[in-house]
C-alpha cells in the first residue's frame, strides 16, 4: 500500500469514528416526525352517487354531529383513516415527552435519520471531486443520474401523460382511476400527439424507423414558428424600444438640462450600435468599420464582466447553504434557527432516541 | 401577458391618488364643479380581438388649464358563476376569521342570538391567537394563487381579488400582531369585502376607509374608556394599550370593542348611503384617469381606448372632467352601450407583421439572390475557423470529440441551431475518421441528434463509421447530467469540445472541466447571463448571433451564406430605426428645453406613435 | 417520401403558427402546441429511458471498466421509477379518501418524496454549489490573459464583485461628495444600468434576428440537416 493511501485511510477512518461518535452520543443529524391521525366520513346521503368526504374532527363533521360518537363506530364503508408524518423538530419532541412520557405523536424517525445522513454522505461524495475523481463520486454521479432521470420521467407520467393526455382523451378512465374530479369531456384533438407519440415509439422496430422523422419535424416545424414570432415580439422590438432615448435628458423635477443622464444616455447608444456592428457578417472587421467593432467588443466584454461579478456572490451563498445543511441539520454544530434549543449544545445530551 | 405590470401599476397609483382628493375636498370645499365634457362617443374598435372600445369625447369648456384630468368610468358588467364561487370560498374563510375572533374577543353587534351558543367566551393566550392567526394565514395563502388566477382572466378587473387578497393578508397580519389590532384588521378586511361585494370604486372606498377613522378616533376619546385605559397605562395609554394590548382584562377590552364597532357600523351605514346617493343606479367602475395634452386642448377633444373588455358583455361609458381642486364635474355620458367585437385579423399586430415581413424577407430575398449564383462575401469567424483544426487534433491524439447541444429539449431553437452545427461538425468527423460522442439531456434531443449524426456520416461517404450508441441519453437533471458530464470528462479526456445550445448555470462547470483536461473548446450560446463563463473558460465562443450563423458559415452552401446577409440588412434596419428614434427624441428634448410648446407637443406625438404602435 | 413529407409538416407546421399569431381566433394555437410537445416529450422518455437500460445492461454484462457503478445507476434509476410510477406509500388525496390512485406521488414522508428530499436534492444542490470552486478558478484563469478584452472583462467583474459587498463600501468611503459617482457601489449600478443594459441590448437584437434567420431557413428547407440521411 503506498504511504499516501494509508494516511488517507487513517484520515478517513478517525473521522467517520468521530461522526459516528457525534451521532451516537449526541444524536446529531436524527430526524423527528409528528404522526397526525388523518380520519374521514362520508356524509353523502343514503343513496346519492358521489360520496361526501369530511375531516372527521373538522367543523363541518361538529355541525354534522359526527364528533359525538368515536370513529371507531362509524360503519367501516363509511369512514377511511391513516397516518400522515409531518417532519418535527427535535425541541418539539423534548417538549411533548416532557409534558406527556407517554404522548407518541412525536416521534424519531429512523427513515429520515438515514436520510439524513444518506444527503450528507452524498454531499461530501460531490465535493470530494474537487480533489479528484475517486470511486465515492463515481458513486455520487450514478446515483443522481439513475433518480433524476427516473424522477423526471416520473413527473412526465403523473404530470402530463395523465392529466393532458389521458385525461383528454380519456376522462373516464382517469377520474375512476387517479383523479376522481376530472370534469372535463373528452377531447379527440389530443389524439394527434398521441398518434405523433407512437410514430416517435416506432423508432424502436427494426423496420420504417424513417417515420419516427414525421413527428420530430412536426416538432421542429412549430417550433421555428413559434420561436420566430416570439423573440421578434419579446426582445427585438421591445429592445429598439428601449433604446429609443434622448441624447439631451431633462432632469423631470427642475425641467433643465441633465448632464449625467445625457452622458448615459450617449453611452447605452453608442454601445448599442457599436456592439451590432460587430455582429455583421458581410463586413470585414476594418477601418472605421473595424474600430467601431472592437469598441462593440469592448462593451461586449464590460457586459459579460458585469454578469460574472454580479453572479459570483451567489454562487458562494450556494456553497454556503450546503455548508449550513452540513453543520446544522446533519452536525448539529450550529443552530442558526434555533431548531433544537439549549440541548445541542451539550455534548453529552444523552442518545435517547437510539436508547429509546 | 405584458400588460399586467401597467395595470397593476396604475392600480397602485389610483390608489395613492384616491387618497389625496378625499383630503383636499375636504379643505376646499367651497369651489365650484367645472364644467363637463360632452359628445362623448363610444364605438368597437376595428379590427381587434374583441376587447377594445375606442372613445372619444369633447373637452369641458374649462379646459385651459383648470382641468386637471379626466376619469373614465364603464359599467359594471355580471359576475361568472366561477367567479361566485371563489367569492362563496372566501365568504367561507371569513366566517371562519369570526370563529376564531369571537371567542376571543366577543360578539361583534348583531351577531345572531342562536349562534351565541356555539361559543365560549374567555380570554386567550398569546399562544392561542397565534395558532388561530397561523390557520387563517395559511387558509389564506391556500386561497391565493385561485385568487390571483381568477384576476388575471378576462373578467376579473372588475373584481380586485388581487387586491383583496393584499388587504386581507394586511390585516391578518395586523390581527397577528395585537388583539387591539383586531379592529383595525376588521375594518380593512371588511372594507376588502365591501370591495368584493358591492364593487364600489376605490375612491368610495378610501373616502370610507377615512369616515372609519375619524369615528375609531371617537371612541378613543370617549371619556370613559379614556380613564380606564389611563388608570392602566398612565399618560401614554394611546401608545401603550396599542403595545400592551395583552393586559388589558377581557371585560374592559369587550366594551371598548363593542363601542368601536358601534361607530365603525354607524360609519360604515353612512359611507354606504353616501355611495348609494353619488353613484346613483348604474354602477360604475373607474377605468383611468387621463390628462389632457397641449394637443388635446388645442384640438378641443380627446381619446382613449378601453381595454381588456369582454365581447360577450355590453358596456356604457361616461367621462367627467376633474379641476385641480380634485372635483368632478356632471359626466358625459355615451348615447347606448355598446359591446366589443370580434375580428379575424388582429389589428394590434399590424406593424409587427409589417417588422417580420421586412425582417423574413430579407433573409429570403438574400437566399434567393445567393442562388443565382453571384458571389458572397462573409468575414471570418475564430471559432468556426477553429472547428477543423479541434477535429483534426482530436484525430491526431486518437481522443474523442464532446459535443453537448445544451440541456433543454427540442422546443428551444437553440437546440435546433445546435444540432444544425452539430451535423457540420459530425461530418468532418466523419471525413477525419474520429470518434464524436454526444450525450443529451433529452430523449428527443437524442433522437434528433441520431438523425442527424447518421445523416452527416451517409453524406460524408462513411456510413459504416456511425456508432449509434454514442448518442445517448442521460437525464433530463440539470445537474445530474452536469455531474455525469463532469466525471466522464475527466475520465475519457476528450480533445475538443462543443457546447452549443442553451446552458445554465452548468456552462461553467462544462467549461472548466474541460480546461481542466485541456481540452480545445468551442462553446455558443444565446444565454447572455452564460456567455462570460464560457467567454472567460473556452478557447472560442460564439456570442448571441455568431452562434445562429455557425450552422450557415460552416455548411459554406451559398443560399445559407445568403441568409447571413438577410440579417445583416436587419442589423441595418435596428441601427437606422434607433438613430431616427434617438434623433426625434433628442429633438422633442431640445424643444421642451427651448421653450417651444407646440412643437414639443407635436414631436411628442410622433416619439409615442412610434414607440407605442410601431416598436410594440 | 421520406424526407419530402417531413419537410412539408415542418413547413405547414411552422407556417400555420406564424399565421395564426396574428388572427385574433387562433392566438391560442401556439399554447395548444406547447402542450402538445410536452405529450410528445413525455412519451418520448421512453426512448430515453429504454436507452439509459440498454447503455448500463450493455456495460454490465460486457464487464466494462466501471460496470459495477452502472449497476448502481440501474438500481437508482430502476427504485425510483417503480416507487414514483407505483405511487408506492403514498396515502389517497384528502378530497377522495376512497380512491387509493388519487393521492400526490410527491406527498411528504412518502418513499418517492424520501428519494427526492434526500439524494435528488442534495446530490443536484451540491453540483450547483461546486460552482463556487469553479468561478474562483475561472477568474485566476483570466487573471493571467494579457489582452485589453480580458482586463476589461476582469476589471468589470471586480468591480461589481466589490460593490455588491461591504468591502468596496469602505474601500471608497473616503471619496468627497462631488467624486461620489465613483464610489463603487455607485459604479456598480452606473455598470449594470448604462453599459451591461447596451451590451445585453446588442446581443438581445443579434439573437432575435439569428432565430428568424435559423427558423426561416428550417421552414423554408433550407437546412434540412436534422431530417436524416436516406432517399429524398
Amino acid at each position: 500500500m503506498k504511504k499516501e493511501t494509508v494516511i488517507w485511510t487513517v484520515v478517513m477512518l478517525v473521522g467517520a469514528l468521530v461522526l459516528v461518535l457525534n451521532g451516537a452520543l449526541r444524536g446529531a443529524g436524527s430526524a423527528y416526525v409528528k404522526a397526525v391521525p388523518m380520519q374521514f366520513v362520508n356524509v353523502a346521503e343514503p343513496g346519492e352517487v358521489n360520496a361526501d368526504w369530511i375531516r372527521y374532527n373538522s367543523d363541518r363533521a361538529f355541525d354534522e354531529k359526527l364528533c359525538t360518537q368515536p370513529f371507531e363506530d362509524i360503519p367501516e364503508d363509511l369512514r377511511e383513516s391513516w397516518v400522515r408524518y409531518e417532519q418535527a423538530e427535535l425541541g418539539e419532541y423534548l417538549a411533548s415527552r416532557a409534558a406527556d412520557p407517554n404522548d407518541d405523536n412525536y416521534r424519531f424517525s429512523l427513515s429520515q435519520t438515514l436520510g439524513i445522513w444518506v444527503a450528507a454522505l452524498f454531499t461530501l461524495f460531490i465535493f470530494s471531486f474537487l480533489y479528484k475523481d475517486n470511486p465515492f463520486y463515481k458513486i455520487a454521479e450514478s446515483s443522481v443520474v439513475g433518480v433524476s432521470a427516473a424522477y423526471w420521467m416520473v413527473i412526465g407520467f403523473w404530470d402530463v401523460i395523465v392529466p393532458n393526455l389521458l385525461g383528454k382523451v380519456a376522462p373516464a378512465m382517469v377520474r375512476a382511476w387517479s383523479i376522481p374530479g376530472l370534469e372535463d369531456p373528452p377531447n379527440y384533438w389530443y389524439l394527434v400527439p398521441l398518434i405523433l407519440g407512437l410514430m416517435l415509439l416506432w423508432r424502436l422496430s427494426p423496420k420504417g424507423s424513417w417515420i419516427g422523422r414525421w413527428p420530430l419535424a412536426f416538432v421542429i416545424g412549430t417550433t421555428a414558428g413559434i420561436r420566430l414570432i416570439g423573440f421578434i415580439q419579446a426582445d427585438f422590438l421591445s429592445q429598439i424600444r428601449n433604446t429609443v432615448i434622448p441624447l439631451i435628458a431633462i432632469d423631470s423635477a427642475t425641467g433643465s438640462f441633465a448632464f449625467w443622464d445625457s452622458l448615459k444616455n450617449l453611452i447605452i447608444v453608442i454601445g448599442v450600435l457599436s456592439a451590432l456592428t460587430y455582429f455583421f457578417f458581410s463586413v470585414e472587421h476594418k477601418g472605421v468599420v473595424g474600430k467601431t467593432a472592437r469598441l462593440g467588443i469592448w462593451f461586449l466584454m464590460i457586459t459579460f464582466g458585469a454578469a460574472f461579478g454580479y453572479t459570483v456572490m451567489g454562487r458562494i451563498a450556494l456553497f454556503a447553504i450546503r455548508l449550513e445543511f452540513l453543520f446544522d441539520d446533519w452536525l448539529w454544530l450550529i443552530d442558526p434557527l434555533g431548531r433544537r434549543a439549549a440541548e445541542y449544545a451539550s455534548l453529552l445530551w444523552p442518545a435517547m432516541p437510539l436508547l429509546g | 401577458m405584458r400588460k399586467r405590470p401597467i395595470r397593476t401599476s396604475v392600480l397602485a397609483l389610483m390608489w395613492m391618488l384616491c387618497a389625496l382628493p378625499v383630503v383636499r375636498s375636504v379643505a376646499q370645499d367651497g369651489l365650484q364643479a367645472p364644467a363637463p365634457p360632452s359628445q362623448l362617443i363610444a364605438r368597437d374598435r376595428p379590427w381587434d380581438k374583441g376587447e377594445k372600445i375606442d372613445l372619444r369625447w369633447k373637452l369641458s369648456p374649462d379646459d385651459s388649464g383648470t382641468i386637471a384630468s379626466y376619469r373614465i368610468y364603464r359599467s359594471l358588467t355580471t359576475k361568472p358563476a366561477e367567479q361566485d364561487a371563489l367569492e362563496r370560498r372566501i365568504e367561507d374563510l371569513w366566517y371562519l376569521f369570526e370563529d376564531l375572533y369571537v371567542p376571543m374577543f366577543g360578539f361583534p353587534p348583531g351577531w345572531p342570538e342562536d349562534e351565541k351558543a356555539r361559543y365560549e367566551f374567555h380570554d386567550p393566550t398569546p399562544e392561542e391567537r397565534e395558532a388561530a392567526g397561523t390557520r387563517l394565514r395559511s387558509e389564506l395563502e391556500s386561497l391565493l394563487p385561485e385568487i390571483k388566477i381568477l384576476a388575471k382572466s378576462q373578467h376579473a378587473d372588475d373584481y380586485d381579488y388581487e387586491r383583496y387578497a393584499e388587504a386581507a393578508i394586511e390585516a391578518l397580519e395586523t390581527y397577528l400582531a395585537a388583539g387591539m389590532g383586531l379592529v383595525e384588521a376588521n375594518r380593512r378586511a371588511a372594507a376588502a369585502v365591501k370591495l368584493l361585494n358591492h364593487e364600489i370604486p376605490l375612491s368610495e372606498l378610501q373616502k370610507a376607509k377615512i369616515d372609519y377613522e375619524n369615528a375609531a378616533e371617537r371612541v378613543a376619546r370617549d371619556a370613559v374608556t379614556e380613564s380606564k385605559l389611563a388608570g392602566l397605562f398612565g399618560d401614554n395609554w394611546k401608545e401603550e394599550s396599542e403595545e400592551r394590548a395583552d393586559e388589558i382584562p377581557v371585560e374592559l377590552r369587550k366594551s371598548l370593542l363593542d363601542t368601536r364597532l358601534e361607530a365603525e357600523l354607524q360609519a360604515e351605514t353612512k359611507a354606504r348611503r353616501e355611495i348609494a346617493t353619488r353613484v346613483g343606479e348604474t354602477r360604475w367602475k373607474l377605468v383611468a384617469e387621463v390628462e389632457p395634452k397641449l394637443l388635446n386642448i388645442r384640438r378641443g377633444e380627446m381619446s382613449y381606448t378601453a381595454e381588456q373588455l369582454d365581447r360577450h358583455q355590453e358596456y356604457l361609458f361616461k367621462v367627467v372632467a376633474v379641476n385641480r381642486a380634485e372635483i368632478e364635474s356632471a359626466p358625459a355620458i355615451a348615447a347606448s352601450p355598446v359591446s366589443p367585437d370580434r375580428q379575424i385579423y388582429d389589428g394590434n399586430r399590424l406593424a409587427m407583421m409589417l417588422v417580420t415581413l421586412i425582417v423574413c424577407g430579407a433573409v429570403v430575398l438574400f437566399i434567393g439572390i445567393a442562388r443565382t449564383g453571384r458571389p458572397l462575401k462573409v468575414r471570418k469567424i475564430a471559432g468556426l475557423s477553429a472547428v477543423e483544426e479541434a477535429v483534426g487534433r482530436a484525430t491526431e491524439m486518437g481522443r474523442s470529440i464532446l459535443f453537448v447541444c445544451g440541456i433543454q429539449d427540442m422546443n428551444d431553437i437553440q437546440t435546433i441551431a445546435g444540432i444544425t452545427v452539430l451535423s457540420r461538425v459530425a461530418k468532418t468527423a466523419a471525413e477525419y475518421d474520429a470518434k464524436i460522442e454526444v450525450p443529451t439531456a433529452r430523449s428527443l434531443v437524442m433522437t434528433a441528434a441520431r438523425e442527424t449524426v447518421q445523416a452527416s456520416y451517409l453524406a460524408a461517404g462513411r456510413p459504416d463509421a456511425y456508432n449509434e450508441d454514442l448518442i445517448y441519453y442521460v437525464t433530463d437533471e440539470q445537474f445530474g447530467f452536469v455531474a455525469y458530464l463532469q466525471g466522464m470528462m475527466s475520465r475519457e479526456k476528450p480533445a475538443a469540445c462543443f457546447y452549443m445550445g442553451t446552458f445554465f448555470a452548468e456552462s461553467l462547470i462544462l467549461a472548466e472541466t474541460g480546461n481542466s483536461i485541456g481540452a480545445i473548446q468551442i462553446a455558443g450560446t444565446a444565454m447572455p447571463a452564460q456567455l462570460p463563463f464560457f467567454v472567460a473558460a473556452c478557447d472560442y465562443t460564439l456570442i448571441g448571433e455568431e452562434f445562429f450563423a455557425a450552422s450557415a458559415y460552416l455548411s459554406g452552401e451559398p443560399d445559407q451564406l445568403g441568409s447571413l446577409k438577410g440579417q445583416d440588412v436587419g442589423k441595418a434596419v435596428v441601427g437606422i430605426i434607433v438613430v431616427l428614434g434617438v434623433f426625434l427624441a433628442t429633438a422633442l428634448s431640445v424643444a421642451a428645453l427651448a421653450g417651444n410648446e407646440v412643437l414639443a407637443a407635436h414631436l411628442e406625438e410622433i416619439v409615442e406613435y412610434l414607440q407605442r404602435v410601431i416598436l410594440t | 417520401m421520406k424526407r419530402t413529407i417531413p419537410l412539408l409538416i415542418t413547413a405547414i407546421g411552422g407556417f400555420v403558427l406564424i399565421i395564426a399569431f396574428f388572427s385574433s381566433y387562433t392566438q391560442s394555437w401556439g399554447e395548444v402546441a406547447a402542450i402538445w410537445f410536452d405529450i410528445l416529450a413525455a412519451i418520448a422518455f421512453i426512448l430515453g429511458g429504454g436507452n439509459l437500460m440498454k447503455i448500463h445492461l450493455k456495460k454490465i454484462s460486457d464487464r466494462k471498466a466501471g460496470w459495477a457503478y452502472s449497476g448502481v445507476t440501474l438500481i437508482a434509476f430502476l427504485t425510483t421509477l417503480i416507487i414514483g410510477l407505483g405511487k408506492i406509500g403514498v396515502n389517497p388525496s384528502e378530497q377522495f379518501p376512497d380512491y387509493a390512485w388519487s393521492g400526490s406521488y410527491r406527498e411528504v414522508g412518502g418513499p418517492f418524496w424520501w428519494l427526492y428530499e434526500f439524494a435528488f436534492k442534495p446530490l443536484t444542490a451540491t453540483m450547483f454549489a461546486m460552482l463556487a470552486f469553479y468561478v474562483a478558478s475561472a477568474a485566476f484563469r483570466a487573471f493571467r490573459a494579457k489582452n485589453i478584452e480580458a482586463i476589461l472583462l476582469l476589471g468589470t467583474a471586480f468591480i461589481i464583485l466589490l460593490g455588491r459587498t461591504y468591502a468596496g463600501v469602505w474601500v471608497t468611503g473616503w471619496l468627497p461628495e462631488w467624486l461620489e459617482g465613483l464610489k463603487l457601489e455607485n459604479l456598480t449600478v452606473t455598470i449594470m444600468k448604462v453599459f451591461n443594459t447596451a451590451g445585453n441590448r446588442a446581443i438581445m437584437i443579434g439573437i432575435a434576428l439569428g432565430i428568424v434567420s435559423t427558423s426561416l431557413k428550417v421552414l423554408l428547407g433550407v437546412d434540412r440537416s436534422y431530417l436524416g440521411g436516406g432517399e429524398e
